[in-house]
């Protein structure tokens, strides 16, 4: 598979380097969630992992969908677990869900149990997984949809935050 | 997928392209694979169809002691036997002449078994119309694996909504039993402005070697709708059936649940086999596992992140009085997709292990019925992209299977 993982590479550069593809879900790989923290330093934000599978993963996204809207100022990185194959899939539920615009990526590395141990170590694959990022970049990981009250109240708080 | 892609499926990345590219080699002839040890290149079109390279590989002992796999490659059900023990294997065998989409995920993976006289039954998962929407399929080879018949479709509802997570189970009579999680009762519960939460649990029996089937019968409501489900043999040729099913007053705990299934009809409703209190609007995508024990009750595994601590849980569990004994905590973080079997007075629990740098395969034996047990041992390793670790018996001996990107399926006899 070396050549594959080469060539998984390359069009990951090529995904990087054209604008037009910028609204498609970026892939995720052991780097990116430090990129996505070093993005966001100083701000709190909202890390959400998913699955084009799993319908409370919708359900959230719906909410957050209508949260993006209300607080366009909101941050949120959105990552797909899904296989890199489902990337068109993905894209598509985000744009369903009024998030076309988020900072989306999108599992790109056949070990999975790698990524999900760059992202959290004690977090066993259930979703939705969600990471409420603090200004000072601690975090607080909830498993499960968060009540859409709750998930309100995180950015009401932080509004003037973000 | 196209209806010709014989992309190398099982890991991903670049493999519609690469497909196309190699699409005129895809009829190579199979060169048989030494795989002990060795790593596969599946970018090798003789090596596309192999079970190396498909992709969600289950494996099964015909009755005359060989290995043989089912997978997928494109929209094709493919199966290929080993002589060797799965040292190498046998030229594939297409089993689907017509391509359809197939669900192929670790929790949701096309399922062999053998009847007595060497029957050989698959089930599988067909992708329909809609998001998540499936049909449980089932073919047979009554001639030993050479013709399969045309495939099936076993739910009778005639609702294109998800019957999916198929799980396939052949008693000692020759008697099969196909169980999965179906939503046509959410379909119904929506219509009437209703919710639904979760899936439902639904079997069916066949007692003239899938000649035909029974009505689908309904054993649940609310399972949880995207992990496996787990069956073990029960008392007088009956099924004992082992899912994670969402229980509380506002269905909101996803524990886990107990029923055996008889060829009438349920005749042990469901029972909370598990009380791990685990509050979670989502998607564990996490089975658990399940073998029978010799005192007529049965051994657990399974996954929770509940009250009681997050990882893989082992317990013996008596159906009669509804009562777990000697349950324990077997791993913890890093942990995942723990599977159960036994054989000669040996009971082995395997579960998958990333410890931040490889994907293990680690196990546990007791002696005792689960009374007590050896410290873990790694079985198997590997650095890349790996499938859940199967058990697979066969009269005395157990074996793991397990497909990883890098190595293709390996068969470990423990």
């Amino acid at each position: 598979m070396i050549s594959l993982r080469r060539g998984f590479w390359v069009l990951a550069l090529m995904i990087s380097a054209m604008p037009a593809w910028a609204t498609e879900p970026q892939p995720f790989t052991a780097d990116t969630l430090k990129q996505i923290e070093e993005t966001h330093a100083g701000k709190p934000f909202l890390l959400v992992m998913w699955e084009v599978s799993c319908p409370p993963c919708r359900r959230e996204l719906a909410v957050l969908g209508r949260l993006k809207a209300a607080y366009p100022a909101l941050r949120i990185a959105l990552i797909a677990t899904d296989e890199f194959r489902h990337r068109a899939e993905v894209a598509e539920i985000l744009a369903d869900k009024g998030l076309s615009g988020a900072d989306a990526w999108l599992f790109a590395d056949a070990n999975i149990e790698r990524l999900r141990y760059t992202v959290d170590p004690e977090w066993f694959g259930e979703l939705p997984r969600n990471y409420f990022y603090a200004a000072d970049g601690s975090r607080v990981g909830v498993s499960g949809m968060v009540r859409e009250s709750a998930l309100t109240a995180w950015v009401e708080e932080h509004a003037d935050q973000f | 997928m196209s209806s010709t892609d014989c992309s190398p499926g099982g890991f991903r990345l670049l493999g519609s392209i690469v497909a196309s590219l190699l699409l005129a080699a895809c009829t190579h002839p199979y060169q048989p694979t030494e795989t002990a040890g060795d790593t596969v290149d599946c970018d090798q079109p003789d090596q596309m169809l192999t079970v190396h390279c498909g992709r969600t590989p289950s494996t099964a002992f015909s009755p005359d002691g060989e290995p043989w796999a089912v997978y997928v490659v494109g929209e094709h059900v493919t199966i290929s036997r080993s002589k060797n023990e799965g040292v190498s294997f046998e030229a594939p065998v297409q089993v689907n002449a017509i391509p359809e989409p197939i669900y192929t995920n670790g929790e949701n993976r096309p399922k062999i078994a053998f009847g007595p006289a060497g029957e050989v039954y698959l089930s599988w998962s067909m992708v329909t119309e809609g998001r998540f929407n499936g049909d449980v399929r089932f073919t047979r080879s009554l001639d030993g694996g050479d013709q399969f018949e045309p495939p099936r479709t076993l739910n009778d509802d005639g609702l294109i909504t998800s019957h999916r997570f198929d799980a396939l189970h052949v008693n000692d009579e020759g008697k099969l039993f196909l169980t999965w999680l179906d939503k046509r009762d959410e379909v119904a519960a929506r219509t009437a402005g209703k919710d639904y939460p979760g899936a439902a649990l639904y079997y069916t029996v066949s007692t003239d070697r899938g000649d035909s089937f029974a009505r689908n019968r309904k054993v649940a409501d609310h399972s949880c709708e995207c992990c496996r489900i787990a069956t073990a043999p029960a008392p007088g040729g009956e099924v004992a059936v082992f899912w994670r099913h969402i229980f509380g007053e506002e269905l909101e705990i996803r524990d886990h649940g107990f029923a055996i299934l008889g060829r009438e009809g349920v005749t042990l409703g469901t029972q909370r086999a598990t009380r791990d209190h685990w509050v979670l609007d989502g998607c564990p995508h996490h089975g658990p596992a399940l073998a029978s024990a010799d005192d007529d009750g049965y051994h657990l595994a399974w996954f929770t992140a509940g009250d009681v601590g997050s990882g893989i849980f082992y317990a013996h569990y008596d159906p009669d009085t509804g009562n777990k004994h000697q349950r324990r905590q077997v791993a913890g973080a890093g942990a995942s997709h723990p599977a159960i079997a036994r054989a000669e007075g040996r009971l082995h629990l395997v579960w998958k292990q990333f410890d931040g740098e490889r994907t293990q395969i680690r196990r546990i034996i007791s002696t005792d019925g689960g009374a007590s047990w050896q410290p873990e041992q790694v079985l198997a390793s590997t650095a890349g992209g790996s499938d859940h670790p199967l058990l697979v018996t066969h009269e005395d001996n157990v074996w793991l299977s397990w497909h990883t990107q890098d190595e293709g399926l390996r068969l470990v006899a423990l």
